[in-house]
This record gives structure tokens, sequence and C-alpha cells, in this order.
């Protein structure tokens, strides 16, 4: 059974009237199966031929979730692999638009996924912090500024001037890490990250996010630790299925989890997966652009390679040396 | 959308560098070969289409380059765009950022290679003395050049929003650059086509601005309105084309990555 350990951290809690700075409003996410997935041309050729489905199976990895989360609040998703969790962070990240819903995000975010994975292999540490900085909405007077605190950070010491294809993971986990906390988010995302670097640079990791909390920076949070939810988070949401199953104070959320685990009580009121129609206009697309192309090719071929009627005209160097009467 | 990109520069040039310069990165010779390749191909186009196939054209490495250089740049950005999203993924999804950022900076470092290789025209020019024409109609050149980007452009946003949703749109544009690359007026001249199929060539844009080129740096005359004038149309409607397709696509990508 999971016992909540007490607080680490001796933060207050956002005030009850701080601004609302993400607004979830009946979110959900659908994606498509890969199997089910068009391809233009096998498709084309699928209803030119008049074969095969006309419906394609859909997996809703969110439906229906509704929050918001205020100014200076630290909330943790929890819950089990492929709830929803990461797909509802890529959400606030903006880098994933809801298929229905709306949700609005207020301030500048940053997010710590997959640290270090957006850096070109051939360039020098240095190099990419520019590139990544400036995605995330830095300067380059900026950036320039920032560059000793950054490279300090990382601990990279002489090697930020080599290619990051030389770096080893935990090297690349540092300096994405230290390029992502140096943009001064208002809200920070974190996804699991704090599992990689050594002891010292995780050590050094959760400083930096706990004095982001310090400073009234709103962070959302996903961690499969729930001592470590229970610890920084002032508040959980508990997703199974694409659903939110619960929502409230950090600790007696993870207790409710732990506890649904151990009874096997994470099934979620509808299923994931659902069938839908192709649409028709889709189909008739694909099918145009093929009769297109086999019809432009089609032509041309007995345009101009059946009828042979090309101008038929010696070249200048054969004529030459046929002809009998010299010069 | 295009807003958007004056407004945030900074990043857009900061891409641009980046793709510039990963062309070149870890490779012995660096920048000399944005301009060895260019030099092989007229050497041996010269050889074959005006020694062997006896091309009537006055200067026709000049001639060759200006039809060339053009469709390279057509060529290689659209090849490039079809991967700037793909080539892009931990970007793409751990960052919000005005996606078409992508495409168009990789156009753009693609206009500065068009640049450097148009540096090896003036060289051939140079050699050629009288091949030049300085004349007023060189100010056609700036509205020559701007059909010829937004042409570029609309298809490479197409290409790249496409190739994220659908991969196989990778292979048939391979197979329609190979196309395009002989109805491209670059080893022979316009004039020559028939009429029959003059008709339909023209409808591509790259005809107005390779003849555009030709027109004012090797014959001293206006580019042919007809042809320009089609160039432009086609082009625009390529853009229109381009930006809509891309704004479809891009609240997609991160689904497809």
């Amino acid at each position: 059974m999971y016992s909540p350990t007490t607080s680490r951290l001796s933060v207050p809690g956002p005030a009850a009237d701080a601004p609302v700075v993400i607004d979830a409003r009946g979110v959900g996410k659908r994606y498509e199966l890969q199997r089910h997935r068009t391809i233009l041309l096998r498709d084309a050729a699928r209803l030119a031929l008049g074969l095969g489905g006309s419906e394609r199976e859909v997996f809703w990895a969110l439906r229906d979730v509704s929050f918001a989360v205020r100014k200076g609040e630290t909330v943790g998703f929890v819950g089990a692999n492929g709830a929803g969790k990461s797909t509802m962070l890529s959400l606030v990240a903006k880098t994933v638009v809801p298929t229905l819903g709306s949700i609005a995000v207020t301030g500048r975010v940053a997010a710590l996924l997959e640290l270090g994975a957006g850096f070109h292999p051939d360039f020098t540490g240095r190099e990419n912090i520019y590139v990544n900085g400036a995605v995330m909405g830095l300067s380059r007077r900026q950036l320039d500024e920032r560059m000793d605190d950054i490279v300090a950070f990382s601990e990279l010491g002489p090697f930020i001037d080599e290619p990051v294809r030389n770096y080893s993971s935990g090297m690349l986990a540092r300096l994405g890490f230290s390029v992502a906390t140096e943009v001064d988010p208002d809200i920070l995302i974190v996804d699991e990250v704090l599992a990689v670097g050594d002891q010292a640079f995780q050590e050094k990791s959760f400083n930096r996010i706990v004095e982001f909390r310090r400073r009234g920076c709103t962070i959302v949070f996903v961690s499969h630790s729930l001592d470590t939810v229970a610890s920084i988070c002032d508040r959980a949401i508990l997703l199974s299925h694409g659903q939110i199953l619960a929502d409230g104070p950090a600790a007696a959320v993870a207790h409710e989890y732990a506890d649904r685990v151990s009874r096997g009580a994470l099934e979620p009121p509808r299923s994931p997966y659902e069938k839908e129609r192709v649409p028709l206009w889709k189909r008739a697309l694909a099918a145009a652009a093929l009769a297109g192309l086999v019809g432009g090719v089609g032509w041309a071929g007995a345009r101009f390679v059946l009828r042979d009627d090309a101008p038929v005209q010696r070249p200048p160097a054969v004529e030459r040396a046929f002809r009998m009467d010299g010069p | 959308m295009l807003a958007d990109l004056y407004r945030r520069r900074e990043v857009l040039l900061t891409l641009v560098e980046k793709d510039f310069k990963s062309r070149y990165k870890a490779k012995a010779l660096g920048r000399l070969w944005s301009v060895a390749d260019p030099l092989v191909m007229v050497v041996i186009y010269t050889i074959v289409f005006a020694h062997i196939l006896r091309v009537a054209e006055r200067h026709y490495p000049i001639f060759l380059l200006l039809g060339l250089t053009p469709f390279r740049f057509f060529s290689n950005s659209v090849n490039g765009a079809a991967a700037a999203v793909n080539d892009n993924v931990q970007l793409v999804k751990k960052v919000a950022f005005p996606r078409v950022m992508l495409p168009v900076a990789v156009v753009l470092s693609h206009v500065r290679h068009f640049f450097i290789e148009l540096g090896l025209v003036g060289l051939l020019f140079l050699w050629y003395r009288d091949a030049f024409h300085a004349s007023w109609h060189l100010l056609w050149l700036p509205l020559v050049f701007a059909v010829q980007l937004a042409f570029v452009l609309g298809i490479s946003l197409v290409v790249s929003a496409l190739n994220v949703r659908y991969r196989d749109t990778q292979y048939i544009l391979t197979s329609s650059l190979l196309v395009l690359a002989w109805l491209t007026p670059t080893f022979y001249s316009f004039s020559v086509v028939p009429p029959r199929l003059a008709g339909l060539l023209m409808w591509n844009p790259l005809v107005g601005v390779v003849e555009g080129y030709r027109a004012v740096l090797l014959h001293g005359t206006a580019p042919a309105m007809h042809l320009l004038g089609l160039a432009a149309l086609a082009a625009s409607v390529c853009l229109a084309a381009g930006l809509l397709v891309f704004r479809h696509y891009e609240n997609v990508f991160a689904d497809y990555l």
C-alpha cells in the first residue's frame, strides 16, 4: 500500500484567486491508427478499382478532458502507460492541436520533453544552443548574454565546442536541460527528465525546478514516481485511457491512484477505439489524382511515342561523312 | 502566416544559417562543393549538347548555366523542403514555433546557393566578354527572380506539408522532378520547341524564368512578356496553394511524425 511521504518543500501554494494560465475545455485528441492511414497512391488505386475500406479505426488518446491551472500552481499528471499524460503535455506545449475542445495557454512555455533530442548532430554544443534557444523564443542578444550561464550549468567545459554527435546521452541531457531552463519560462513542462544525468546533475536539476516554483513559475509535471509527485506538486490529475478519473490535492490523488491500481479499477467509462467513415471527398480526390497521373502519362505516351511522327533530320556530322563529292 | 515570419525573422535567420552550414559540416572540401557540382555539369553538358548533339546556341556554357542554375535552385529547394519538417521531428514535437519557418528556411538557404552559382555565370561572362549586354533591361531581373522565388516557395510548402502526411510524396516528387528537368529549357532554347508542344510546356513557370534570364543577360532584350506573364500567374497560384495546403496540414504535423 502506498503512503505519501511528507512534503520536502516549504513552498506555499498559489493564491486561490491567481489567474488561470492553462484552461482546457472538453479537450479530445484523436489519432488515426497507422494501419488505417491513407497512403496516397495505394488508396487511390484501390478506389479507382472500387476496392477497399471506407471505414477506419481511430484511437482517442484524450477524451473530454477539462481542467484549469492557476499561475504558480504545480500540477502533476499520473496514470498508467498510455493514459494520455504525454499527449496532455504536448497539448499544453502547443505542439499538438486538439481534435475537439480548446486549450488556452498564457505565457512563455518551455518543455523538458525528450531532452536534447532536437539537436543537430554535426553542430557543436554552442551552435545547438543558438538554434534551440532561438526556436524557443530567445533573441540572439539574450542568448549571447546567457551563453556563459548555460555552458556553466551544463558543466560541459571544453566539450561545448565539439559536435554533439560525440556527446554521451548524459551530456546531451545536460545541454538540453541547461538551454530549456534558461529561457525564463512562465510555464515549465517536465516529462520524466529527472531520471537522466548522474546523481549530482539530477540533484541540480531538481533544485532548479524547485527554484522555478519559488519564483512563481507554473509547472506541469509527469512522473511515474508517486513520491516525487506528492512532494513536488500541489495538485495531481489521474488520467486513465484518456479520461480524468481524479483531480485534487497531490497526496490524495496519488493515494487514489495506488489504491485503484491495487484494486484493478482503472477501466474507463468508454472504449478509446472507434470506427469512422473516410470522407467521400478524400476518396474522390485520391481517385482524381491517380486518374490524372495515369491519364497524363498515357496521353503523352500515345501522342508522342506510339504515333511516330517526330520530324527526322539527319545529324550534320552523319551527312558530312556520307557526302561523296568532297569539299 | 508570412507576417509571423517577419516578426520572428531572427529565428528564421538562425534556421537558414543552420541549413546552410549543415550541408558542409564534416565535409573535407566544405563550401567548395557548392561550385564543384555545377562546374562538372557545365563541362559534361557542353560536351554532349554543344559538341555531340550540336544544339545551335552561342556561348553555350552561359546559355546552359542560365537554365541549369534556376532549375537546380528549384529542385534542390523542393527536395530540401520535402525533408524540412520530417528531419526536425524533435524540434516540431518539442517546441511550438511557426512551422512554416522550416521549409522557408530551406528555400532561403538555397537562395544563397543560387547566388553563389550565379557568381560562376559572372566568371564566364568575364571570359566571353562579347556575350554580356549591359542595358536597362537588367532592371527586369528582380521581377524574374520574384516570379521564380514565388514558384519555388509555393511548391516547397506543398511538398513539405504533404510529405509529413503522405510519405510517398517523396517518390512522386523524385519522378516529377525528372520530368520537369527535361520539360524546362535548360539544354535547349524554348524557341526551338514546336508550337503544338510549346502551348503545353509554357505552363511550367520555369520556362518564363529561364527564358527571362537569358533574354536579359544573354540577348540584351526584355523577357518575352507572354511567357513571363504566364509564369507569374502560375507562380502566384502555386504560392497561394502552398500557403493553403501548409496551413491545412501544419496542425497535424506532430500527429504523423
